[in-house]
Order: structure tokens, then C-alpha cells, then sequence
């Protein structure tokens, strides 16, 4: 029945598939989600099967079993014994540790198709790592958000009154402020800044919009006929709440969540350039752009991350306006950039 | 308009205390030092007295003695003096700390203590006469043997007080301060210094004045810091510069010791309840504009502020005229050629832009110009990033404002007129679509100077985002606690601007907010 309302989700999907350059985004989008998802095939230290010595590991790239510690590519093939075998994955090089001459151009060595960075790092490790953090980082980050957002803003349009006056001052407070500068600020004060720090300090910030958005849907939703009915059937509030009300809040909740993608990959790599993101033994993408600045001629470590972040972001933008489109055609354009 | 305006200023008073609490609560997120208990308090006395006094300082100068937002039992002199002269009398596991407190309080203390000095037992006499003994060095009587001796110190302070009590009242000290900074005698110095700390609050007060001079401050600065232990450097060659640095390390030194040194009436008292928490320390600092010290250099936060705000500022406005000026004619030609290939071309640019890292931006033109470009170029490329990341939304803005317009029946209405398309374009419909654009000044600047901390610091421009990140190297929270709360309000304050501009423009949005309860979202 919902595939018939104007602002359901599914029909929203098919519209979006009918849009070529919609249709490219999530492709892109995918794409970056299967590097992250495999990125120890694409680039690790260690074979993904091998069989040396006469043992068999298998995916020794992921479990970095301890017998092969010592184990580089040059070394294996150096002592290899007959019978001795091994699959590297795309990239015989860890993102963390030097593997070879600092600052190899692209395509100069067989070793580093993308190069390497001023203290030896594999670029292409480093960057195939660097989208594995910022699409975790901005998964969790919004996952998060958007709980903490859907549970403020449904409990403010719901409950009105003074749960509603606290959440809009506590809404108009946060907007006072640029979200980098807050998240920068706790990070440096935290006494143990990291990941996780660094997620939640994202989520409390960002929550904002989706409260805004659920609080208005909820309010909008409140006096159609459906919930009447349900409330005279002697149905709780919170269970008109979370039956009723809330199911047709998703729509606008996933435009927010796949915008928030982009935006808190934005976010992370900009504090991750200014080094106060994610920890320095955490491959990502700011930090490469940011270390770019000490290797001025080196343009690779420049432009390469530098377009990763830019490609993530549009192709997520993209998606996300599409599916806005689809869904209400007539809030298109009106959203406000939050990050730098 | 004068309703709308007043409305709205009052919607914005809990915002702006939101903001002093999320700022305050970043206070909250540096580490305090350790709570020691008693035991431990007297341990560290014993070993190391130049310890215990760092370590009390320290928790003190961030207000860690007090609760962080009502205090119960606000604590004075004289409730200080009496709970020290107990331990002392009991000669408990506090009294060594004790006996140090009475000493540091010394002459403020005095007259909650000598009158009272007879009621004692004699041993409890004893000990609090030869705690006192440090204060009398510091009046200059130690040479007096009978404060050094445990049988007769008791007589030594009964015969201070019978002679010198009529010295320890506001007039006579307010009198020798006055005499003291006009010129300087030793004599006059001798008579602040033989009534002690008492002399305090009427120092802090002749240092607080304007009509006192740098050199006045100087001298007496020096008598303080006699008194109190307070060390504050005062140079031979005194600058105007040193002198506010003098006065502004006295004003944050007395709002956390003032207690100490002064009995709290019953006004101030149930005041004190909310002021003498953490919160209300901080936010009385804040609202006097002692934001502290900045760590790394040693100047006050207010002070630097005041020089790197406005490069900041610059920045942000004009990035902020330019892409107005940038992004309107997109915006309008977006909407005149709705669905053209030009507003798709249009469309799509600006897409590119709106998903553009500005830190890649900054780092590509800073890479483009070289190293060795000079201040000018770089603030101009700033400009152009800062631009570059804020045009993309003004223009959808303006765009989708510029069609609803567009749409209007007074636009037909102008065409069918037979006005020109250029007329009715600009008179007719962009004076209209142009006014919403106005709220979304107010929401740019905390964007704006979001993206100024990444272009500052790529840059090398001496703003305010560059020294956040110089603060956060080094660890500095009272500059960061600075900037939060000096952003903040800075961008209520153009929100509420902005908003009560709209109002003045639009007198829809006046009555609409009137009418409701709630602000327009």
C-alpha cells in the first residue's frame, strides 16, 4: 500500500534508479563500501593464502598469524623453498608501516602503482585504509545521530511543552556554533581523545537536523485521522508513537542519514587534516593531505586523497539529493552546508 | 516592529545561556587535579609547603573547591577562621593545614580572631598565637621575642590587638592605601604592611580604579604581593602594557580569593550560592572579560582575542559579501532559465563546488602559488576558499527563492504591463526573493568561521582558527573555552540581527512570530 503514497521510500528508490547520474552515485557509493569492506585483499603485508614451509595460512592478510611476522613479498620470494606458493593481494604493502624508498612517484615502481608517501608508506595502502576509517567513522557517526535525533525531535513534537522548549534551545544553542570548532575543542581537551571520542562527539553535534525533521513530521502527523482512530482504540502514546507516527518519518530520516554521510566524511577528513581527528596510528585520508604539506612537489600525495574525499562526498550529496527529490520534490535545494 | 524586536531578543536569552553552558562545559572536560583528603592534604604539607601551596592554587584557580553549580554553604573569612581555629583547638589531623591557612588568611583574619582569643583554652590559645607567627614576619614584628615563644605569643597578639585595633577598619585602610599610591615613604608602605592582609580588598579596589596611574599600580601591586605570597613580576620600566597586565592578573587573582580575605554579608551570601560555583565564577570571569590567561605566551585571552578577531572577521565578511555578490546573479539566472541547459550546466557547477573540500581547495591553491607567496596573496586565496565553500548554498538558496517569486501573480502582471524583462526581473522579482536571503547571513557565519580555521591554518593567516590550533598543540583550554564562547555569541548575536533585519523587511514574518509561540524553523 505505502508503494502508492507520493513520499514512499520504495517508489522513491525507482525514481532515483531512473536517473543515470543518481544511479552512478550509488554505484560509486558501493564501490567505496566494497574497498572498505575489503580492503586487506586490496592491500596487506601478508599473503592472502600461502603455503610456506609446508604450513597453509589462510587469509594470513587479515589475521597477521605470528609466524609470519618477518614475512615481506621481497623476503618470500627470496627464500622460497620448492613447493612454496602464496596469492598477494593487489598491494603486497600494510598501510602503517615504510615498505620501500620514501616519496616513489605513481607508476615508477611495479611495487607502489600509487607511489609512496615521504616516510615510505604505500599510497595505495594507505588510501584503501584511509576510506575504510572515514566510511566507519561516518557510518557509526550517523547511525548515532540519527538515533539521538529521532528520539529528541519524536519526543519534543510528541510531548510538546517544556520536552519541546528544552530540545529547541538545546537545537538553536548547538547551531550557534561551527560543528568543526566544537569537535575540535574536545577533542583537544579529552583527556583520552580517539575513535570513539571522536564519534560521539559527531553524533552529539549533528543531531540537530534529524530532530528538527522528525519533530516536524511528528507534528504534521499528529492530528491525521489514523492516529485519532488509534488513540480511540485505546492504543498508548507510545505506541501511537512508535506504530503510527514514526514509520512515516523514515523517508525524510534516510535523505538526512545518506546527506550526513557525506557530510561527517567532510567533517572527519577535516580534522583529521588539522590532526585532531582520529588517532595518528589510524590511516585516513586528512592526514594524508595534510602531510602532503611537507612534500611540496610531491603532487600525488596531494591530488589522490584530496580527490577520494571530494568523490566520496559528491557521490553521496548526489544520492542524497536525488532520493530528496524523489521524495518531496519540493524541498530540493533548500539544504544548508555544514562542513568545510 | 519594536514588539517583534523585543520578542525576539527575549527568544534569544536562553540560547545565549545554552552557549555560556556548553562553553562552561567544555571547562569541565580538562582534567582536574586529584581530591586529596585530609590526611594526604597534612602529609603534603609536612613534606613539601611549596607543594601543597602549588597544588591548592591549582585546583583553585579553576575553581576545583567549589561545586559546579549551587553552593550550598558558601565559605568566607570569618567561616574559614573559625573552622581552622577548631581544628587547631582539637588538634586534629587538619590542624598543621589549618595552621597554615590561618597563617595565609593573616590580618583579614584578625578580627574574627583576636576579640574571640581569650575564650579559648590556654594550649588551643597556644597553637593558634604560634600559627600566627609567619603573619607577624610578615608585618615586620617578628622581632619581637614574645611571638616566638609559645607561653608568651598568646599576650604578644591580645597586646597587637589592644593597640592597633582602630588600624584594622575600611576607613583607616582605605586612607593609608590613598596615601600610598600618591607617593611612596616607607612609612606609609609600613602601615598597609602592619595591618596585613586586611589591606586587600581596599588594594584591589584603588588598582581596579581608572584614575589610578601605572606607576600607582606598580607600588601597589608590590604591597599585594608582600601580603598576599602572590607573586605578580612588576618591572623596573613600567609600560602601559605591563601595568593592565599587572591589573588584570590582581582582578582574576581577588575573584578567586576573595572569600579569603572578606566577610560575605547576607546580600551576598544567597548571591554567593550561585556565584561561588564553577559556573558562576566562569561566567562572572567571562561577562567581565577575565577569560584568563592564554598559556602559551602569557597574554590575557581578551587581549588577544582583540588582536586576532579581527583578521578573522575580515576574512569571514568578506567571503561573506562575495559570495552574495557571486551567488545571487547565479541564482537568478538559475531560476530564469528553469531547466535550460545553462541552469543545468549552472546546477551542476555548483553541485562541484558544494561537495569541494575547502581544506583540498586551500591546500591545492597553496600548493598552486608556492611557498613563498606573500600575506596578501594568501588572504585574498583564503578569501576566494572561504567564498568558494558558502556560494554553493547561497545561490540554491537564492534560486529556489527567485522561482517562488518568479511564480507570483505580480510578476505576470508586471510582464503583461509590458515592462522590460530586465525591469521586471530585477524591481519586480528579485527585491522580493532577495529578503529570505538575509536569515541566511546569520546562518553563514558560524560556517564561515568554521571553514576559517582549516583556510587560517593552511594559510598562515594570524586569525582566530590559527591560534585555536596553535591552543590546541599546546593544550591550552582557556583559549579554546574563549573562542566557543566568543563564537557563539558572536553568531547568536548576527542570527538575532539578521532575523530582526527579515522582520524589518517582511512584515509577514513579524506577525507570524507574534502569533506563534514558537520561532519559525
Amino acid at each position: 500500500m505505502s508503494e502508492h503514497r507520493p513520499g514512499s521510500l520504495r517508489r522513491a528508490i525507482r525514481h532515483v534508479r531512473r536517473r543515470r547520474w543518481a544511479d552512478a552515485c550509488a554505484v560509486l557509493l558501493a564501490m567505496l563500501v566494497l574497498v572498505s569492506i575489503f580492503a586487506e585483499e586490496l592491500a596487506s603485508s601478508r599473503p592472502i593464502i600461502c603455503k610456506i614451509h609446508g604450513h597453509v595460512h589462510v587469509l594470513a592478510n587479515v589475521e597477521h598469524p605470528r609466524e609470519l611476522r618477518e614475512l615481506t613479498r621481497a623476503k618470500f620470494e627470496s627464500e622460497r623453498e620448492p613447493g612454496d606458493w602464496a596469492v598477494w593481494p593487489l598491494v603486497a604493502c600494510g598501510p602503517r608501516v615504510p615498505c620501500g624508498r620514501a616519496v616513489v612517484r605513481p607508476l615508477a615502481s611495479a611495487m607502489h602503482p600509487l607511489g609512496t608517501d615521504g616516510s615510505g608508506r604505500d599510497v595505495f595502502a594507505r588510501l584503501v585504509y584511509g576510506t575504510r576509517s572515514a566510511l566507519a567513522v561516518a557510518a557509526i557517526a550517523v547511525a548515532l545521530f540519527i538515533l539521538l535525533g529521532a528520539a529528541l525531535g519524536a519526543a519534543a513534537g510528541f510531548f510538546g511543552g517544556s520536552v519541546d522548549f528544552v530540545v529547541a534551545r538545546a537545537v538553536e544553542t548547538l547551531s550557534a556554533f561551527p560543528v568543526p570548532l566544537l569537535a575540535l575543542v574536545v577533542q583537544a581537551l579529552l583527556p583520552r581523545a580517539g575513535t570513539w571520542s571522536l564519534v560521539a562527539v559527531i553524533a552529539a553535534l549533528r543531531w540537530t537536523e534529524v530532530a528538527r525533521l522528525v519533530r516536524a513530521e511528528v507534528l504534521a502527523t499528529e492530528p491525521r485521522d489514523f492516529v485519532t482512530a488509534a488513540r480511540a482504540l485505546g492504543a498508548s502514546p507510545l505506541r501511537v508513537l512508535y506504530k503510527h507516527v514514526l514509520p512515516l518519518t523514515i523517508s525524510p530520516i534516510v535523505v538526512a542519514a545518506v546527506l550526513g554521510l557525506g557530510q561527517i566524511v567532510l567533517l572527519e577528513s577535516a580534522l583529521d587534516f588539522l590532526r585532531v581527528g582520529l588517532p595518528a596510528s589510524v590511516p585516513t585520508w586528512g592526514e594524508m593531505l595534510s602531510e602532503s604539506r611537507e612534500h611540496f612537489s610531491a603532487w600525488w600525495l596531494l591530488l589522490l586523497p584530496g580527490a577520494l574525499v571530494f568523490v566520496s562526498v559528491t557521490a553521496t550529496n548526489g544520492l542524497g539529493e536525488a532520493l530528496r527529490d524523489a521524495l518531496d520534490p519540493r524541498a530540493s535545494t533548500l539544504s544548508i552546508k555544514n562542513e568545510p | 516592529m519594536l514588539r517583534y524586536t523585543i520578542r525576539r531578543i527575549l527568544w534569544a536569552i536562553p540560547t545565549i545561556f545554552g552557549i555560556s553552558i556548553v562553553a562552561f562545559l567544555v571547562t569541565t572536560l580538562i582534567p582536574a587535579p586529584p581530591r586529596l583528603t585530609l590526611a594526604e592534604l597534612d602529609d603534603a604539607l609536612a613534606k613539601n609547603p611549596a607543594a601543597y601551596d602549588a597544588y591548592v592554587e591549582s585546583r583553585r584557580a579553576s575553581a576545583f573547591d567549589l561545586p559546579a553549580f549551587v553552593n550550598e554553604s558558601p565559605r568566607d573569612v570569618q567561616a574559614i577562621v573559625a573552622e581552622c581555629v577548631d581544628h587547631l583547638a582539637k588538634n586534629d589531623a587538619g590542624a598543621r593545614v589549618s595552621a597554615h591557612e590561618l597563617a595565609r588568611i593573616g590580618g583579614a583574619g584578625f578580627p574574627y580572631l583576636l576579640p574571640t582569643f581569650d575564650r579559648l583554652e590556654p594550649a588551643a590559645r597556644e597553637r593558634v598565637a604560634l600559627a600566627l607567627l609567619p603573619v607577624a614576619e610578615r608585618m615586620g614584628q617578628a622581632d619581637d621575642p614574645r611571638a616566638h615563644d609559645p607561653a608568651s605569643a598568646p599576650t604578644f597578639w591580645t597586646q597587637l590587638w589592644e593597640d592597633r585595633s582602630l588600624e584594622f577598619t575600611g576607613p583607616a585602610v582605605r586612607r593609608s592605601v590613598q596615601r600610598l599610591a600618591r607617593g611612596v615613604t616607607a612609612g606609609r608602605e609600613r602601615d598597609l604592611i602592619e595591618v596585613d592582609t586586611f589591606a586587600l580588598p581596599e588594594l584591589m579596589r584603588a588598582m581596579r580604579e581608572r584614575t589610578t596611574t601605572d606607576d600607582e599600580v606598580a607600588r601597589l601591586s608590590q604591597v599585594a604581593s608582600h601580603v598576599s605570597g602572590h607573586a605578580v613580576v612588576v618591572p623596573i620600566a613600567m609600560t602601559h602594557e605591563a601595568a593592565s597586565r599587572i591589573r588584570a592578573d590582581w582582578a582574576s587573582w581577588w575573584t578567586t580569593h576573595r572569600e579569603d580575605y572578606v566577610a560575605l554579608d547576607a546580600g551576598e551570601r544567597i548571591f554567593a550560592t550561585l556565584s561561588d560555583t564553577r559556573y558562576g565564577r566562569w561566567l562572572l570571569g567571562a561577562v567581565t572579560g577575565e577569560l584568563g590567561t592564554v598559556t602559551r605566551d602569557g597574554e590575557p585571552a581578551s587581549q588577544k582575542l582583540a588582536e586576532c578577531a579581527p583578521v578573522t572577521l575580515a576574512l569571514t565578511l568578506s567571503a561573506m559579501f562575495l559570495s552574495f555578490a557571486i551567488a545571487v546573479p547565479i541564482g537568478v539566472i538559475g531560476a530564469r532559465r528553469r531547466g535550460t541547459r545553462v541552469d543545468r550546466a549552472l546546477a551542476g557547477l555548483i553541485f562541484l563546488f558544494y561537495s569541494l573540500p575547502s581544506f583540498f581547495l586551500a591546500e591545492l591553491l597553496d600548493h598552486a602559488v608556492g611557498p613563498r607567496a606573500g600575506g596578501g596573496t594568501r588572504a585574498i586565496l583564503a578569501i576566494l576558499v572561504m567564498t568558494a565553500s558558502s556560494v554553493a548554498t547561497l545561490s540554491r538558496f537564492q534560486r529556489a527563492s527567485m522561482m517562488d517569486v518568479l511564480d507570483q501573480d505580480w510578476v505576470r502582471t508586471a510582464r503583461a504591463k509590458g515592462l522590460r524583462e530586465r525591469r521586471v526581473l530585477v524591481v519586480h522579482a528579485l527585491r522580493n526573493a532577495i529578503v529570505p536571503m538575509v536569515t541566511l547571513a546569520g546562518v553563514q557565519l558560524p560556517f564561515l568561521f568554521g571553514t576559517a580555521i582549516v583556510v587560517e591554518e593552511v594559510f598562515q593567516l594570524p586569525g582566530m582558527g590559527y591560534e585555536t590550533m596553535r591552543a590546541v598543540e599546546s593544550h591550552d583550554a582557556t583559549w579554546l573555552v574563549a573562542t566557543v564562547l566568543v563564537v557563539g555569541l558572536g553568531a547568536t548575536l548576527t542570527l538575532l540581527a539578521s532575523d530582526i533585519a527579515y522582520g524589518f523587511l517582511d512584515p509577514r514574518i513579524r506577525e507570524r512570530l507574534l502569533k506563534t509561540r514558537e520561532v519559525a524553523e
